[in-house]
């Protein structure tokens, strides 16, 4: 089986999934922040409180624009800089839906859900990475990981 | 055309081990890519740069009007350290307030890990896969910068491979 088969046919749970952190539309950014510091990832995905459904999402991105454009930004509510389009993927679906998603939505992540539609981790362009990685061992992860090229000095006799 | 019989060595004349050795030939399109396409497959520019003693404001507002993910900081064209959103997030956001006048030397990653213009996409894939790192700075062989490549950019190049996926 080639690697798009196999993109045709594992489920999205295939791949390293990352914590769901979540926080409420009121939460303020600083909090936020530090959630996703604690956690170590990307974005938080902002939900409705009332219905517990996503609403948005809060990215750096958002934060970056949000301090060049407010002074104190990090005591204000998250819900005034969120994108209010959560791209969704429903766990089962095959990872060639995550790659279509990230292709039409232009996004980086996408929030996992389960068979009722509840949030339950992320997927991003870093856990498709780490499955390219596994499925080209040979060409990939022979790579070095320092900037070093050639030798720094040259070769004796 | 009838192929000439192969010399049989003189006794302690020297065998070359690999005349008989031919690469695997690759399976798909994306592995042969990965290992042997040149790096400029992926786009790697344009690429945004900013002084070390600009300030952070400075920089996280260029970041902001740009819309982009990371700024290399040069010195006479030479990468010496990169800020790029995670850096935000680590080390200056929760204290914008008190450092948005420092210099952008003082939050900045120093000395990134560089890729060459040179080398294969799969070096690339390997760092953002398997390290961490998500803007590596392209530099040249003389280490002069000529771009950068961040996740947009390499989930572009990926997608190329995967537009039969359309109809999955």
């Amino acid at each position: 089986m080639d690697l798009r088969q196999h993109l045709r046919t594992d489920p999205i749970t295939e791949l390293r999934l990352r914590p769901l952190v979540t926080a409420y539309p009121h939460t303020p950014m600083g909090q936020a922040v530090a959630a996703m510091r604690k956690h170590g990832v990307r974005s938080v995905i902002v939900l409705e409180q009332s219905t517990q459904k996503p609403i948005g999402i809060f990215n750096e991105r958002m934060l970056i624009k949000a301090l060049a454009a407010v002074d104190h930004a990090m005591s204000k509510p998250i819900g005034e800089f969120i994108i209010r389009s959560v791209p969704l993927i429903r766990r089962d679906e095959p990872i060639a839906h995550l790659v279509r998603l990230m292709k039409r939505q232009q996004v980086r992540s996408a929030c996992v859900t389960d068979e009722n539609g509840k949030p339950v981790a992320l997927a991003g362009v870093r856990g498709l990475l780490e499955y390219l990685s596994d499925f080209f061992p040979y060409e990939i992860k022979v790579q070095p990981f320092e900037s070093q090229f050639g030798l720094s000095e040259r070769e004796g006799a | 055309m009838t192929r000439k019989p192969r010399r049989e060595p003189e006794p302690g004349e020297f065998q070359d081990p690999l005349k008989n050795y031919t690469a695997e030939p690759h399976s798909d399109d994306l592995e042969r890519s990965l290992a042997e396409d040149p790096l400029r497959v992926i786009e790697y520019k344009p690429v945004v740069t900013i002084g070390p003693e600009e300030t952070v404001r400075g920089a996280i507002r260029r970041m902001a009007e740009l819309g982009i993910a990371s700024l290399v900081v040069c010195e006479a064209g030479r990468p010496i350290g990169i800020l790029t959103e995670y850096d935000v997030l680590v080390r200056v956001a929760e204290r914008f307030d008190a450092i948005a006048d420092q210099p952008v030397r003082s939050v900045m990653t120093p000395d990134p890990v560089v890729v060459f213009d040179s080398e294969p996409p799969a070096r690339v894939v390997n760092l953002m896969a398997n390290g961490p790192f998500r803007h590596l700075p392209v530099v040249d062989v003389d280490g002069k910068l000529v771009g950068v490549i961040g996740p947009r950019r390499v989930t572009a190049y990926l997608q190329r491979f995967f537009r039969d996926l359309d109809a999955a």
